[in-house]
């Protein structure tokens, strides 16, 4: 292809590779470049070997990395910054296991209530389990023992605080999906695909204000038997199964929602000393 | 490696090679080319390390895209292709302006020069191009010998794309006139 039979002197080349030549003269080795192999080889013998060599090995690593999985790159390509995707995709809580396995558990109390009990009944089993979901999720996403990536996510260059926040509106959002498909299928629709957003709401952010003090896990495991409990004795105080559903329910769980989110904002350097110690 | 001479394989068989999943055909394609690809990106950014990635994810992208190879054309012009744009990627990415590479001083070797762009048929062209200003030469290379969109060229040069297409026409005229 190169039919002028004129090929660059050594003196250019030597120039060339310095970044050393005029606009117009590199702009004569480029295009020869590109269709002559031998000037091509001529010059690739001036390069800074070590670099390119040190270029290649990353190459191959990126070969050899692991593509992106679904998830990660559907949050991406919805302007996520990569780091924090991938951080999102390794939310234990966002594994097909866990899902499925939540799903299985809402879908059970629905129907197993649903047996032998009232509708409102089934609706209360309903109420009573779906707040939780978050918060089952916000305890599995954080930790040594439950999340593989925990050595990762303490070397990472984003604070426990933030890191926690991402988890826990990637954990809550998921949550929410599942139990506004789930309220669908339950009996008085319109009190069930709504009811349940504030106690959700309530709860996680009581689980993850605790969990500044306390372990993610322990965390939860308080604010769930609290919840249980509460529910049950203004059931039997009230006599009507969705009595804590009611709007002097909602009212009150809304006002330990901003009083929690108050105490994890003030709390927020606890994090990053947490996640070292736990 | 003591061969320089151009091996039995050429360029357009070694990608073939690569689209089928051959990484030492992929390790002689980067041999061949990573070495002028990495000097004409320097020209074109002075951080090294943006350089360097550019590069790095150009080779990614033959290996992952090698079977989209038309076997039109040069593949040193179709790795010129993803490799500036790989660049711009990352100019874009990091948003700073690409470190301008400054025209280096008129050497002292004129004739040498001179016969390059001749035999390469550009005499005149060379010549008039040589008495542009650098800016209106810095846009020239992108757009033409680069094979840049304005809006491509204004990423990697760090200026409006309005400016790439003034500074394209007003080099334009400016070399008409010259060659008149």
């Amino acid at each position: 292809m190169n039919a002028t039979g004129w090929h660059a002197d050594d003196a250019l080349l030597d120039r060339y590779a310095v970044g050393a030549v005029a606009r117009a003269d590199a702009a004569s080795v480029e295009a020869h470049v590109l269709a002559c192999a031998e000037c091509r080889a001529r010059l690739a013998a001036r390069a800074d070997v070590p670099r390119l060599e040190r270029n290649f090995e990353f190459v191959l690593a990126e070969l050899d990395a692991p593509r992106r999985g679904r998830v990660e790159r559907v949050v991406v390509r919805l302007g996520v910054p990569e780091h924090v995707g991938r951080l999102m995709a390794a939310t234990p809580a966002l594994r097909w296991s866990w899902f499925a396995a939540i799903l299985i558990a809402l879908l059970f109390v629905g129907t197993a209530v649903g047996e032998a009990a009232s509708a409102d009944e089934t609706l209360q089993g309903f109420l009573l389990v779906a707040p939780l979901v978050p918060v089952l999720g916000v305890a599995l996403c954080y930790g040594p023992r439950v999340d593989p990536t925990h050595e990762i996510a303490v070397a990472a260059p984003i604070d426990g605080f933030g890191l926690l926040m991402i988890r826990s509106m990637t954990v809550l959002v998921t949550s929410m999906a599942i139990n506004t498909v789930l309220s669908l299928t339950q009996p008085g629709v319109v009190v069930a695909s709504t009811a349940w957003l504030v106690p959700a709401l309530a709860l996680s952010t009581a689980t993850l204000a605790l969990s500044s003090s306390i372990e993610g896990r322990v965390a939860a495991g308080i604010v769930a038997g609290t919840w249980v409990a509460a529910v049950v004795v203004v059931d039997r105080v009230a006599d009507d199964p969705l009595a804590a559903f009611g709007l002097v329910g909602q009212a009150v769980l809304a006002v330990v929602a901003v009083a929690a989110a108050a105490v994890l904002l003030a709390r927020r350097r606890r994090f990053a000393m947490l996640e070292v110690g736990a | 490696m003591a061969a320089v001479e151009a091996p039995p394989l050429g360029d357009a068989e070694l990608v073939a090679q690569v689209a089928a999943g051959d990484r030492p055909a992929l390790a002689e394609l980067y041999r061949r080319h990573a070495g002028w690809l990495t000097m004409r990106l320097n020209r074109r950014c002075g951080d090294g390390e943006l350089v360097d990635t550019a590069v790095q994810d150009t080779f990614v992208a033959v290996w992952r895209g090698a079977r989209r190879y038309q076997a039109r054309g040069e593949v040193g012009a179709w790795i010129w292709g993803i490799g500036v744009r790989r660049l711009i990627d990352q100019l874009r990415k990091h948003g700073g302006r690409p470190v301008a590479v400054d025209e280096p001083p008129a050497d002292a070797a004129p004739s040498a020069e001179d016969s390059v762009l001749r035999d390469l048929g550009y005499g005149d062209v060379g010549d008039a191009f040589r008495r542009l200003s650098p800016e209106l030469q810095q846009v020239l290379e992108a757009v033409v010998l680069d094979g840049l969109s304005t809006k491509e060229a204004g990423t990697l040069l760090g200026i409006p794309q309005g400016t790439v297409k003034t500074r394209l026409m007003r080099a334009r005229a400016d070399l008409r006139e010259e060659l008149a």
